[in-house]
């Protein structure tokens, strides 16, 4: 990322992040796996305020799903809380209520929340329809909160807009999708040229979990900054921040950089053959990684037996270290080829080479638990041998 | 299992025998006839015949007098010993086995019959025991007691034993599992254990799934339960946001409608107002020129009537002075005429005559003037009349049509106001409904409530009776069975110990001691020299003071042994459990347990009906979203019905007031009474608009009537009142005729006076007559002429008056004026645009209706869309389609892992299943666990001249392999068939790990292989016991391997 070296002619700096989701869980890895994926989120916000630091900005801006739903666990705003106090800041933070996490009763923004009670004095929460904070004396934030998991309004549209007079950089804070999603339901719809009719020169929107300027011809930037760290397999373009640079001639338009702040790769792959799994578990720097490996194919029992060690070292165990950050096998189409003999070591009894000759016979009418069953005899039959 | 010791008595020639064994190779050794057999046959008899068998006759001494008594002891395995006793043959026969743990204490098990029962149990040789189905005579025997107790005279027995044989099945059950280990490789061994860990990580004996916290399938299940139902809320709750979504969608789509249907609704009624618009005034236009034109035409007509009647005047007046001048002539000539009368009568009666005939006839001439004018005035009565009856006529039709003018305006005025009754009581009807409704709602999302709190209460009192169940500590019931058994044993032990006691007792000198028996204290004075005696069940303590104490225990000291390890077994496992419980005894426990039970079974009740009610809990959100909509619903038509509430009236009287009525009727039947309503107000107004245009019509007539008449009442008389119109009429016409009556009696007495002329007179007469006729004629003439002229000049007058007025009101229009008005409105007419059908040929108030409606329909869905927006805000929405593919994600990764869990739990299960078959396939031929040893053992012998020994399922040996081919074993020689034969009996007692006895066993050997059988059987005496009888110890004896005994020492023969 080549940093701004022209930060002379800049009126604002502002830091614009969303969608961070913290407390969302993935139940459909092991728990130790979902820890890990749900803990990374939380992590990731250490490195957005660090960025927001290290590139001096006047503002962090944090558009809405800052929290996977209304009352997360403890364990998740306790965490918030505590990055921010290690923060000994003056710039403000604002947290806006996105339909995630949307300003309701009891949600962790309700002032009675004890993480709203905790939050240090420059973190802000908008906290009401036509919300607005000046930042220095030319420059204010416009915003409205979510209050609903759904809606049909246009929070944008509700902003008001530039009085006569008005020379301030005007910057809008919405959570909301643009119509622009092809075949996407909206919810809180954003319109088309929102922010020049209501006067912005930047409106800061979250929701959409991609890096993505939306209209990017327009006069004042609408921008999404994405998910800092994706959320599910087939999310492109995230892990970023947004950097937004409001030059001091009013006549040019403010100046979008992204910044990668997220560590983790959501990545589905397919193998066909034992030659392409070693080729995957050749692979470095797997530990960052939410790996979904399909397999199909049918395996002799050696070879099977190597695949299936693989597997174990790329998933890692008590005593090993997994390869893969997290990882999650469709093995539906992965079998063993049980239709060939089974090389059973002649020293062994016959009693196990006419349990292996029996299972290879059920295999015929019980292919997969057959299958299971004579690669266990396999795995004991050569630790005997071994 | 090896054998001590044996004694024996009187038995088969041997007086008295005793003999102790060792574990290993003992070699006892005797000559011939010294009764080495008879020892062998006393072990099979104490192991298996029965003391009261009648084939314990072969074991009497018949040089004496006395029953045969064996008694063996035998250890079956380190720590349980037993003592076989028994006496054989008659009365005198017993039997008793005793049990002990050290072998040399023993308690009695049992005795007499069940003895036997109890050997058999314990040995599970192959033999029935007392009481069997086969009850086979003689000493009973199996193929174990063959090999293991095979006799001196049948050393190759054991070659044509079979387990079909056994009348037991016990032998070949003992001999399947020592064989089966036997046959087991240690690595199998290792295998199947690996395999039965895994399969009971996750199965219990029974198959079923494990439940327990270990078990595999928990953690997945309750994670699979949490998802599913996690899945079922959401999915619960996504259906309602898409039902939502799809409303909104519907309603949208249905707005959109509404609003064009409404839109088209009120572009047709404008259009057909501009339409009835144009056309009215085009009609009014059209109405006006005709009336206009109308005035105009009367005036013309006027015009044409003057003209037409002042000619008829002029005409009249012509033919008057015409009729007046013929009557001047005539009066002349009728002058001469008289004249000449007079010339003819100048007498006086004719003077006299002529002067009365002379006033007749002016006297006629007077009456036919009023006759005329009479008949004027009858015929403009009856004219009059006839008019004044038409202006009635319409004028009563008028006033009928204003009437029901006036009363279809007042019933159109009263439905109207019963409409808006209507709507009033339709608002009140909805009102109350809704707030039924929500009423309901909030009865439901009370009741919702209370499963709440009764969920709760459940839970609550569920948990409070597991703390009060784990509070007691009760023990479970394993630990009470094990307590009981304890206390079973003590008591057994303390039974055992009351074997009674008596204690006699004598001192020198008279004392007082203190007696303790069996617990129970008190003193007694002990006499000198007097015996004392006293009894006890198992204890006895007596203290005599300055002299000292006796002890006294029943039992013996093993018994008081066990009897303490019972005490101290039941103090150490009862001890910890009483203090921790409270109870002083197992039954307290076991009450204890019961109570423990009890609470439990009631806390899994609870929890049973919580969950049940936890059930009827679920929809408690859709409760309270719906209770809010029914709230709103309700604010919505208190709303509306308070915008309908009369000034001065509450709106809590007002619903009072109609909540009866509301109460007894139905919206829809409201609704069915206003269009009821609607359609009588549409048809009255129609009535209405009918009798309006005839009441114009019937005015105009009036009117026209009226100018009519007035001329006529000119001529009647102004001031005449028609009501007096028939009378003046009828008064009239009788004048007439009175008239007419005396115009003819003056005629005829003009015609009387007449005749009485004379001839010449008669004839001046008639000429002066026919000129006075013709003079009459004429001014019958002229009176007609005079009176057509008077009526010709009144008709003339009454038209003239006339004309003024209608000039007058002709000067006030403007013929081109409206002739221009209704060109211009037919212009517009016709440049409206065409009337659709719809528009055209529906009434007006159809097209208001339907505007209305249409109109209402679309605020009534705005409303709706406004609400299910509002629902979907509520639901979740995009949100909630998140959730549900998160939780979908989360079934499927759990329905895979499940999968996986069962296919490598299913393959450990299957490959146990597998093993376990392939065993038992392996070693149901119980054969060849034999085959290997003994046919090693054989080559090993021979020298690998003999291969392998052939063996069958039921261990009868076939034959074996020499030279490639199976030989007969009778076929070989007989030194090879003993020596198979105790290869083959060494094994099973191997298998066993079972003493054998070999009685003069390798008589046929050689020395070499009996020299390598010694070995054998010295390597085989570290596992199992060997008892040899041979007359030959040094054939077998290994010095310091073995124990050997000279029966010459032991035994005492009865001869």
């Amino acid at each position: 990322m080549e940093h701004n070296s022209g930060d002379g002619d800049v009126a604002l700096k502002l830091l614009h992040t969303a969608d961070w989701h913290l407390g969302r869980r993935f139940p459909q890895f092991g728990r130790d796996q979902e820890v890990l994926l749900t803990r990374a989120r939380l992590e990731v916000l250490a490195r957005i305020l660090n960025v927001a630091a290290s590139r001096n900005v006047d503002a962090v801006l944090c558009a809405g799903d800052l929290f996977d739903q209304p009352s997360p666990p403890e364990e998740w705003w306790r965490g918030a809380l505590a990055e921010f106090a290690r923060r000994d800041w003056q710039r403000p933070v604002v947290l806006l209520p996105g339909n995630h996490d949307p300003l309701t009763a009891t949600s962790v923004y309700h002032p009675s929340h004890p993480f709203r009670m905790g939050l240090p004095d420059f973190v802000h929460v908008v906290d009401r329809p036509g919300w607005q904070l000046p930042i220095g004396d030319n420059a204010v934030v416009l915003a409205n909160p979510c209050t609903s998991h759904a809606g049909q309004s246009d929070l944008a549209e509700k902003l008001p807009p530039r009085e006569p007079g008005d020379e301030r950089i005007r910057i809008g804070l919405i959570h909301g999708q643009t119509f622009d999603i092809e075949g996407h339901q909206t919810n809180f719809p954003i319109a088309r040229g929102i922010a020049e009719a209501r006067g912005l020169d930047y409106l800061a929107i979250g929701d959409t979990h991609a890096f993505r300027e939306v209209e990017p011809e327009a006069p004042a930037p609408t921008v999404y900054p994405g998910a800092p760290e994706a959320t599910n397999f087939g999310e492109r373009d995230t892990g970023k921040v947004a950097l937004v640079f409001f030059p001091l001639d009013r006549r040019r338009r403010a100046r979008v950089e992204s910044e990668q702040v997220g560590t983790w790769t959501w990545r589905e792959a397919r193998c066909d053959s034992l030659l392409e799994l070693k080729a995957l578990r050749a692979e470095p720097d797997l530990q960052h990684t939410v790996l979904r490996l399909t397999l199909d194919m049918a395996l002799p029992m050696a070879e099977y037996d190597e695949a299936e060690r693989i597997l174990e070292e790329l998933a890692g165990s008590e005593a090993t270290t997994p390869r893969v950050g997290v990882l999650d096998v469709r093995r539906d189409r992965f079998r063993l080829a049980a239709d060939g003999p089974v090389d059973l070591d002649d020293s062994l009894p016959d009693v196990l080479r006419a349990t292996a000759e029996r299972l290879r016979l059920r295999a015929e009418t019980e292919r997969e638990m057959a299958g299971r069953a004579l690669h266990h005899l396999y795995r004991l039959s050569h630790k005997l041998v071994d | 299992m090896w054998i001590r010791r044996l004694e024996v008595a009187h038995c088969a020639g041997i007086a008295a025998a005793s003999v102790d064994l060792e574990p290993g190779l003992n070699v006892l050794h005797g000559p011939n006839e010294l009764g080495k057999s008879s020892l062998a046959a006393a072990i099979r008899a104490a192991l298996l015949l029965q003391s009261q068998s009648s084939a314990a006759e072969r074991l009497r001494d018949w040089y004496v007098d006395a029953l045969p008594e064996v008694t063996l002891t035998f250890e079956q395995e380190p720590g349980r010993n037993w003592r076989v006793r028994k006496r054989f043959g008659g009365s005198g026969a017993y039997a008793y086995l005793d049990f002990s743990r050290d072998g040399r204490d023993f308690a009695q098990d049992s005795r007499g019959r069940e003895v036997d029962g109890a050997l058999q149990a314990l040995l599970r040789w192959g033999i029935e025991a007392p009481g069997g189905r086969r009850g086979r005579r003689g000493m009973p025997s199996s193929l174990i007691t063959t090999a293991l107790l095979g006799q001196q005279e049948e050393a190759t027995a054991i070659l044509d034993a079979s387990l079909s044989d056994d009348a037991d099945e016990s032998g070949k059950q003992r001999l399947t599992e020592a064989l089966q280990a036997l046959a087991e490789d240690p690595r199998f061994k290792s295998v199947l254990n690996t395999v039965q860990d895994k399969v009971d990580e996750a199965f219990t004996a029974t198959g079923r799934r494990k439940t327990g916290r270990a078990s595999p399938w928990t953690q997945l299940r309750e994670d699979r339960e949490n998802a599913t139902r996690r899945k079922r809320l959401v999915d619960q709750q996504l259906n309602e946001s898409r039902a939502a979504q799809e409303k909104i969608s519907g309603l949208n789509e249905e707005l959109t409608n509404a609003r064009d249907e409404a839109e088209r609704a009120r572009k047709l009624l404008a259009l057909r107002r501009d339409h009835e618009r144009a056309v009215e005034a085009l009609r009014e236009a059209e109405d006006e020129r005709a009336r206009v034109a109308a005035v105009f035409g009367r005036v013309r007509d006027n015009r044409a009537a003057v003209a037409k009647a002042t000619g008829e005047v002029e005409h009249l007046e012509g033919k008057r002075k015409e009729r007046d001048s013929f009557l001047d002539d005539l009066d002349v000539r009728r002058e001469e005429a008289q004249a000449r009368v007079r010339e003819l009568e100048s007498g006086s009666a004719e003077q006299g005559r002529r002067l009365r005939e002379q006033e007749l006839e002016t006297k006629r001439a007077k009456l036919a003037a009023d006759q005329d004018r009479r008949c004027g005035l009858v015929d403009a009565l009856t004219s009059a009349i006839a008019l004044h009856a038409q202006v009635s006529t319409l004028e009563d039709e008028l006033a009928r049509k204003r009437q029901g003018l006036g009363e279809a305006d007042a019933a159109i005025a009263r439905q109207r106001d019963e409409l808006r009754d209507l709507d009033f009581g339709r608002c009140v009807v909805r009102y109350l409904a809704a707030r039924t409704e929500a009423s309901r709602r909030r009865t439901a999302l009370d009741e919702a409530r209370e499963h709440v709190a009764e969920v709760e209460k459940l839970d609550r009192r569920a948990g409070e009776m597991r703390a009060e169940a784990s509070r007691f500590n009760a023990p479970d019931d394993a630990e009470i069975e094990r307590l009981r058994t304890l206390e079973t044993n003590l008591r057994i032990a303390r039974e055992k110990l009351s074997v009674g006691i008596v204690v006699q007792v004598a001192l020198a000198e008279a004392r007082a001691a203190d007696v303790e028996t069996d617990g129970e204290a008190h003193g007694r004075a002990l006499g000198a020299g007097e015996t004392a005696e006293f009894e006890a069940e198992r204890e006895l303590r007596l203290t005599v003071p300055d002299i000292g104490s006796i002890h006294v225990r029943g039992g013996g000291r093993a018994l008081l042994r066990e009897a303490e390890d019972a005490e101290a077994s039941w103090a150490q496992a009862s001890e910890r459990t009483f203090a921790r419980t409270g109870c002083k005894s197992v039954e307290e426990l076991a009450k204890l347990r019961q109570r423990v039970d009890n609470l439990l079974a009631d806390a899994v009740a609870l929890e049973s009906n919580a969950s049940e009610a936890r059930v009827r809990t679920e929809g408690m959100d859709s409760l309270e979203r719906q209770l809010i909509e029914a709230n709103a619903e309700t604010e919505k038509r208190a709303t509306a019905v308070r915008a309908l509430v009369r000034d001065g009236e509450s709106f809590d009287q007002c619903i009072d007031d109609r909540k009866t009525d509301a109460e007894t009727t139905t919206e829809t039947a409201i609704e069915a009474r206003m269009g009821q309503i609607d359609e009588e107000v549409r048809q009255r107004t129609e009535q209405r608009n009918q009798w309006r245009d005839e009441a114009t019509r019937d005015e105009r007539q009036v009117a026209v009537t009226n100018a009519e008449l007035k001329p006529l009442r000119v001529r009647i008389g102004e001031g005449s009142d028609p009501a007096d119109w028939p009378l003046q009429r009828d008064e009239a016409k009788r004048s007439a005729d009175a008239t007419a009556a005396s115009m003819a009696e003056t005629e005829t007495a003009l015609q009387a006076i007449r005749q009485e002329a004379t001839e010449e007179v008669a004839k001046a007469r008639a000429n002066l007559a026919g000129l006075e006729r013709q003079c009459e004629a004429a001014r019958t003439e002229l009176a007609d002429a005079e009176r057509a002229l008077q009526e010709a000049r009144d008709r003339l007058k009454g038209l003239e008056g006339e004309s003024k007025p209608l000039q007058e009101a002709a000067a006030n229009e403007d013929l081109d004026r409206v002739e221009a008005a209704r060109d211009e409105a037919g212009r517009t007419v016709e440049a409206l645009a065409p009337l659709p059908d719809e528009a055209r040929d529906v009434d007006i108030d159809d097209l208001v209706d339907a505007a209305e409606t249409t109109a209402g329909w679309s605020e009534e869905l705005r409303s709706e869309l406004d609400k299910a927006e509002g629902a979907l805000e509520q639901v979740g929405g995009q949100y909630l389609e998140e959730q549900a593919r998160q939780v979908e994600e989360e079934v499927d990764t759990l329905d895979s892992r499940e999968r996986e869990l069962e296919l490598d739990y299913g393959g450990w299960r299957m490959l146990h299943e597998v093993l376990k078959e392939a065993e038992e396939e392996e070693t149901a031929h119980l054969g060849r666990a034999l085959v290997k040893p003994v046919s090693q053992r054989m080559a090993a012998l021979t020298g690998n001249r003999y291969g392998e020994v052939a063996i069958d399922a039921q261990l009868n040996p076939g034959g074996i392999e020499l030279g490639g081919d199976e030989r007969d074993f009778k076929a070989l020689s007989a030194g090879t068939r003993e020596q198979i034969a105790l290869l083959l009996r060494l094994s099973i007692a191997e298998a066993l790990n079972s003493f054998v006895i070999l009685d003069d066993q390798l008589t046929q050997s050689d020395g070499g292989r009996l020299t390598w059988m010694r070995d054998l059987l010295g390597q085989a005496a570290a596992a199992i016991q060997i008892i040899v009888l041979t007359c030959h110890p040094d054939d077998y004896a290994i010095a310091g391997a073995c124990h050997t005994v000279d029966l010459a020492q032991c035994i005492t023969r009865t001869d």
